[in-house]
């Protein structure tokens, strides 16, 4: 019966129904927009630039984050990594070697970050592949090497060239190889491009003397929101180890998306704030010019809780009608944009290639985001909501039948 | 690698020069100083590089020429036997026979540890004189290792071209070796300590032939240098310290 008279009540007056379930909407729509993008780019960012430089999880020696020696390192065989593999969150997990070493062509020398890893599986995780810009990707049982193209110039080398690298193997042992380059490496960070010589892992086991060991296992789990649990199981699976995940790994990153998350949550505040005034001035006015309205209801007998439930209803059909348009709408943008991020170009570009990120802005698309907004959207309108019904819960029958307490 | 020796023959004594009249702080570290300034040197060392959980010993042969030249040639163990450092002035290469090839050593890594000890590239071939880029003084007499020694503090010059902003040297009243060296970085933080004992003659020379380079955030961490044979004054050539030189020695 209630239902039936709200809903009545609303196609009464069209346009005061679809101007308010607009203003919905709209707030909706710019929320949704704005944290998806938003959501989207961290989460593009810390797909893409941790995969190479850190992955998501490294299980490593407890001494390894301060020393990064080439003494400190962890098994490789499969019985080591066994209960981390049996985790079913873990999609990816790969065994990765790093050092420094010096990195000489004819002429000249230089400091150099020598990573290492199965060339097939990281070409499938790191992408790798995408990176190259001259000559070809390893196999995993080449004995030649990649190289970052910054460090190629200044060491005047090129595919196929012969490149020396010179350090310290396994516990004080010399470190010295003599590798043909099979390709050169394109990074927008300039720490990798100047620096990098990739080999592949068996390469570099021998190269370092290591043996059967690496500097760690790095783990990837699908979800990001399933990473703090991941970590904390890994934990406990290798006390004896050092599980640590990319915020910890790379803290940079980690501290420039929350300052931009910090700013971003700033402007949404704001729009939150705007919307919400819009809304609230919708709701009032809707009560408010229909004062004469609710006198004739409750002359006639009605209860004033039903009247307010009445209220109540009507707005809940307004909310629905609001988040529905607002969601036809933003959706196929957003999965638009998710298949088809916003380039940007220019200076913004150089800018964000200069922090190391991807000049991209996917959308992210994920149901908790659009509960957030839906929840966040629903709590404003019922914010909005407890003036307009305490107005009419004290309403003045005889004011009311005049037109209202505001009139003469 | 040239320094080393150097530190080697500062150590390196001349007994004679104890005279009656008290020495300055300069004059201790520029007589001290002026036993490292040998003609020429060959010594024959073990370094024992000694961590928590593991050793490692590689044997050595070592020439220097003044203070701008020298080479080093190691002798064992198999796997590094033939690898060669040599030092002209301020530049360093290395030769490693595995690869067959010479790699010049980059500024840049200069910084790094040399053979995996805990001398680094720069502590061999840091042309910086204890005499000219630092002030001295001398803070105290005191025995170190029951050698009563000079206590003196070497305080770098500004605008030196210096590793160490202070560096903290106990040198022997009897035979002017420096038997301690503490070297404290630019916030007054100890960073290494170097000491020496078993002073013996060798080659017609007093000698600490025990020195031990321990740095000081890193618990049971040490590099040991142990000389078993010395050579001084003897008559060598320039071109001995050459590329092509360094490719033909064999131990």
């Amino acid at each position: 019966m209630l239902i039936k008279l709200a809903w009545r009540n609303l196609w009464r007056q069209k346009r005061r129904t679809l101007l308010t379930a607009a203003a919905l909407a709209l707030a909706l729509i710019l929320s949704l927009m704005m944290r998806s993008i938003q959501e989207g780019s961290y989460a593009n960012n810390i797909d893409n630039a941790a995969r190479f430089a850190t992955g998501l999880i490294q299980i490593q020696h407890p001494e390894f984050g301060d020393s990064h020696s080439i003494d400190d390192l962890v098994p490789m065989g499969a019985d080591f990594i066994a209960p981390a593999a049996a985790l079913p969150q873990i999609s990816h997990r790969l065994p990765r070697l790093r050092s420094f070493a010096l990195a000489a062509g004819d002429n000249s020398s230089k400091g150099a970050l020598v990573m290492a890893g199965v060339p097939s599986a990281e070409q499938d995780y790191a992408k790798l592949t995408d990176k190259l810009v001259a000559g070809e990707y390893l196999n995993d049982d080449d004995d030649q090497v990649l190289l970052g193209e910054g460090l190629a110039r200044f060491l005047e080398l090129d595919v196929g060239d012969e490149l020396v690298l010179y350090g310290q193997g396994y516990r004080g042992q010399t470190a010295a190889g003599l590798y043909r380059i099979k390709g050169l490496l394109r990074f927008p960070v300039p720490g990798l491009d100047n620096q990098l010589v990739y080999l592949p892992l068996p390469l570099a086991q021998q190269l370092f003397s290591t043996g059967e060991q690496i500097s760690a296992w790095v783990l990837h789990t699908d979800r990001l929101n399933q990473l703090a649990e991941t970590e904390a199981a890994l934990s406990a699976l290798y006390p004896e180890q050092s599980v640590r995940d990319w915020q910890d790994l790379a803290p940079e990153m980690a501290q420039q998306i929350l300052m931009d998350k910090a700013g971003g949550l700033f402007m949404m505040y704001l729009l939150y704030g705007v919307v919400g005034f819009g809304l609230f001035a919708t709701l009032m006015m809707m009560t408010l010019e229909r004062q004469r309205e609710f006198g004739v209801m409750l002359a006639t007998g009605m209860l004033r809780t039903r009247l307010l439930l009445l209220i109540g209803i009507e707005s809940l059909f307004i909310a629905l009608l609001g988040t529905g348009i607002g969601l036809a709408i933003i959706t196929p943008v957003l999965i638009y944009l998710k298949h088809n991020p916003i380039a940007l170009t220019g200076e913004t570009a150089e800018l964000i290639l200069e922090m190391g990120w991807d000049p991209i802005m996917p959308a992210l698309v994920e149901p908790w985001l659009f509960i957030d907004q839906i929840a966040i959207v629903l709590g404003l309108l019922a914010l909005c909501l407890i003036y307009p019904l305490w107005r009419i819960h004290r309403i003045t029958l005889v004011d009311a039948l005049k037109g209202g307490s505001h009139v003469g | 690698m040239k320094p080393l020796l150097s530190l080697f023959l500062s150590l390196a004594l001349l007994p004679t020069l104890c005279g009656a009249e008290p020495l300055s702080a300069s004059e201790i570290v520029t007589r001290s100083d002026q036993q490292m300034r040998g003609e020429s040197s060959y010594t024959e060392l073990t370094m024992n590089i000694i961590r928590p959980d593991w050793t490692r010993t590689m044997t050595m042969k070592s020439w220097t020429k003044g203070l701008d030249l020298s080479l080093v040639l190691v002798t064992a163990p198999a796997k590094d036997k033939g690898s060669a450092s040599l030092k002209r002035h301020r530049e360093m290469w290395s030769w490693l026979p595995s690869i067959e090839r010479v790699i010049k050593i980059a500024p840049s890594m200069l910084g790094q540890s040399w053979m995996g000890s805990d001398f680094t590239n720069d502590d061999l071939i840091n042309q910086s004189s204890i005499v000219v880029d630092y002030d001295h003084q001398l803070v105290e007499q005191a025995p170190f290792d029951g050698d009563l020694s000079y206590v003196i503090d070497a305080i770098a010059k500004p605008d030196a071209p210096v590793v160490w902003s202070k560096v903290r040297m106990w040198i022997s009243k009897e035979t002017f070796l420096q038997r301690q060296v503490e070297f404290y970085d630019e916030f007054d933080d100890l960073i290494n300590v170097l000491r020496t004992y078993d002073v013996q003659t060798l080659g017609g020379r007093q000698l600490a032939t025990r020195m031990e380079m321990i740095p000081a955030d890193k618990p049971g961490h040490k590099t040991e240098m142990i000389t078993h044979a010395a050579q001084f004054d003897f008559a060598i050539g320039d071109d001995f310290f050459s590329q092509s030189q360094m490719k033909a020695l064999r131990d």
